[in-house]
């Protein structure tokens, strides 16, 4: 083929092409080679003997947190005074802080990919006690802050549970910046009208959900509904409370006994009068309750403000909150914690240490619950200007008390284990099976986990 | 003096080893996870040992099971809703073309992760769009066993559909007037003549739609993870939503590595066997031409 007119050939054509392509595939071989994996940005000041002041060291921290949570939030609010005065916090550090922030289980799949990877792209991350503290323990993904703390920043003034789920070994691997338990929260109004008492048990709280459920205008309860973990998660409190256990000493998996079958049969029975609806979370519970669907929960203690917010729900001031009731054999004590932690891969551990450190200081604490963030020292309980504004608290640290720091099993597959039973429980509320055959093909699937972990000997 | 000049075949090797260098590296690194032990130190050679864990795998093939029936009714309903819509913007009846082929096209570019939580939304029981509209406000649409999936197949169609419809389009609006003038005078009718004429004529097209579809299909995860965490119980869980739990939930790389490679040899293995299909009908076609 000849285009007379242009010179142009089907060879030519197929040359610029062949040209043309080589250049699109190779340059994003050249991009890669261009950028290297993230230096640390410290620069030096020039050396002694120059007539003018050396420039500030500089310092640029990479922190990835948990998208829209109010401790998350509360930490981006108070970093931005913290880089202001950063240079007199760290003693002659410029600092800037970079956030990015995702769902948690995107944030593990981020600091798992950095870490395999071996880039050190991190230098705070966040650090769930629930789903990423038994991987990131066990597998030194996350350093231990020992050898950081000081006496006069007292983490010994934080309570008892927060500093219990943050160590293992002895070793503290995160600095909470958020701890949560269940708590019941109910429609006060809707109870004080009907002459219902507050649940204090179980088999009471279920009469209740019956009693209030109206199909389908409201319903007695709400519950989370996520397969992949979340009703696993909450299972476990319904299973300690009924006497059962995970596994036992051995590490055998210990879901098959009468204790065990007792509480799945009580989690489906009060799910029948929960709002329906697949895959919900906190969020969902939140909306539940907040636009008059639901008129109980157990959810996690830190949706308080957001029952309370005017701009996001109907029915501020009428929430009622209490200890979520009890099974035959004590508590349902829920507890899981939000840490800031240090990848042991960051480049920049002593800066990001003193943030860390900042942040979480006796001093500045109040100030830190006042703008959303959780209460951690013993302190923010009694504090009058915090109770003015969560009256709330001084029952979530009645709550804290009974909190058992090993609620999910701090071991390295601790997520993949109650993520089988979520998965189990979810089938048998969607009516695929019983639920204690549920349990019993979760107790094999636990069984092996375990095993494959090395754990049964 | 007569010049040589290298073959065409050589002027385009350079750009396709440098395409597919990075590919055969990512997949060479992949295998090699899959032959390791990773929660051990040093990561020690173990031979095929995952690969024996994946074939025993019980819930990995059921996995595997809801991906293929998920496939099966999503590529196939798009396949005849973008024909459908395609049918409609070859049209030349239809007025403001233009304006329709690329509204017709958005679903396709809303992310999966997006286009999953919007759903969720809109399928929520008690306050979601789709309850309402259809009457049936209470249904659980992602919750119940038997709606589950055909729930998620709906939301994988919106998708798709566009993705037919663009490349049908482009097809029918490139096909040769002539055929179809003497058909119409032969006195074919409109369903003959699209069974007959305008179907064998869109073959090359739809073959190549098809295969891109099933690739996308294989590879599905961000939608269902948005719309069901692969709930209830297991109901929804596809294998690429397996493949995740296992990589970054259960931090199980060298298991998750092995799955993988078991799901590229699937990929691999339907693909070939689409394009025979296709050849093959293709042959007879023109056996039967001539």
């Amino acid at each position: 083929m000849r285009d007379a007119a242009h010179g142009i050939t089907r060879r030519s054509l197929l040359k610029r092409g062949a040209i043309g392509a080589t250049v699109l595939a190779a340059a994003p071989l050249v991009a890669a080679c261009a950028s290297g994996p993230a230096a640390p940005t410290d620069t030096s000041a020039r050396g002694a003997g120059s007539a003018t002041p050396a420039p500030p060291k500089e310092a640029t921290l990479r922190a990835i947190g948990l998208q829209g949570h109010p401790s998350w939030l509360a930490t981006k609010e108070l970093a931005k005074q913290f880089q202001q005065d950063s240079l007199r916090i760290t003693g002659g550090t410029s600092v800037t802080i970079e956030f990015s922030e995702f769902g948690g289980p995107e944030i593990i799949q981020k600091i798992n990919a950095d870490f395999e990877a071996k880039r050190g792209e991190y230098d705070i991350t966040y650090i769930n006690s629930a789903q990423s503290f038994g991987q990131w323990s066990e597998g030194s993904v996350v350093t231990a802050l020992n050898s950081y703390m000081s006496s006069a920043w007292d983490f010994n003034d934080f309570i008892p549970i927060v500093r219990q789920i943050s160590e293992k070994n002895g070793k503290t691997y995160g600095i909470p910046i958020m701890i949560e338990n269940r708590m019941l929260v109910y429609r006060k109004d809707v109870f004080d009208a009907d002459g219902i008492a507050v649940p204090r048990t179980v088999d009471e709280m279920i009469a209740v959900a019956r009693r209030l459920t109206r199909t389908p205008e409201r319903y007695g309860f709400t519950a989370r509904t996520a397969a992949a973990s979340s009703m696993g998660f909450d299972f476990l409190g319904w299973l300690y409370s009924y006497g059962g256990r995970i596994f036992d000493e051995r590490y055998k998996a210990t879901l098959t006994t009468p204790e065990a079958f007792t509480a799945v049969g009580k989690v489906l029975e009060i799910m029948k009068f929960a709002a329906p609806g697949a895959n919900k979370s906190y969020g969902e519970i939140t909306k539940d309750l907040q636009n008059g669907t639901a008129m109980m929960a157990n959810d996690v203690s830190i949706i308080t403000p957001l029952l309370e917010d005017a701009r996001v729900s109907k029915f501020i001031g009428k929430f009622g909150y209490d200890v979520a009731p009890a099974g035959p054999k004590g508590p349902r004590p829920m507890v899981s914690g939000h840490m800031l932690g240090i990848p042991e891969l960051s480049r920049n551990k002593e800066t990001a240490w003193k943030f860390i450190e900042w942040i979480t200081a006796k001093e500045r604490s109040k100030d830190w619950v006042l703008l959303g963030g959780a209460p951690l020292r013993e302190g923010h309980f009694t504090n009058p200007e915090i109770l003015a504004k969560y009256p709330q608290y001084t029952l979530i640290r009645k709550i804290l008390g009974e909190a058992n720091p090993d609620y999910v099993p701090r071991i390295r597959p601790s997520l993949e284990v109650y993520a089988s039973i979520s998965r189990e429980l979810s089938a048998a509320h969607a009516g695929q099976k019983s639920g204690e055959d549920a349990l019993r093909a979760a107790n094999t699937q636990v069984d092996e986990i375990l095993k494959r972990g090395g754990y049964q000997k | 003096m007569r010049v040589r000049r290298p073959p065409t075949w050589a002027i385009y090797l350079l750009p396709v080893l440098l395409w597919s260098i990075p590919a055969m590296l990512s997949l060479a690194r992949v295998v090699d996870m899959s032959l390791r032990d990773w929660q051990l130190p040093g990561r020690p050679f173990i031979g095929p040992q995952h690969y024996e864990r994946v074939f025993n795998d019980t819930v990995l093939w059921a996995s595997l099971r809801t991906t293929l029936a998920f496939g099966v009714a999503s590529a196939g309903l798009s396949f005849l809703v973008g024909l459908g819509i395609a049918l409609l913007l070859a049209s030349e009846r239809l007025r403001w073309r233009t304006l329709f082929r690329s509204v017709i096209f958005l679903p396709y570019l809303v992310s999966p992760i997006a286009a999953g939580v919007t759903w969720k939304l809109m399928y929520a029981p008690g306050d979601g769009i789709v309850g309402y509209l259809l009457g049936l406000p209470s249904v659980d649409w992602l919750g119940d066993l038997g709606l589950s999936l055909p729930a998620v197949v709906g939301v994988a169609v919106w998708q798709w559909a566009p993705f037919y419809a663009v490349i049908l389009t482009a097809g029918l609006l490139a096909l040769p007037r002539e055929p179809f003038e003497a058909a119409q005078i032969d006195g074919a009718d409109a369903l003959r003549t699209f069974r007959h004429l305008t179907l064998p004529m869109l073959r090359p097209m739809i073959q190549v739609a098809v295969l891109l579809n099933v690739i996308d299909v294989l590879r599905t995860f961000a939608l269902v993870f948005a719309l069901t965490e692969g709930g209830p119980g297991r109901i929804t869980e596809v294998i690429g939503m397996h493949i995740y739990l296992t990589a970054f939930r259960f931090f199980r790389m060298d298991d998750a590595a092995a799955q993988t490679i078991l799901l590229i040899a699937l990929t691999a293995t339907i693909t070939l066997a689409l394009r025979r299909l296709g050849e093959g009908h293709g042959g007879r076609s023109r056996a039967a031409a001539a």
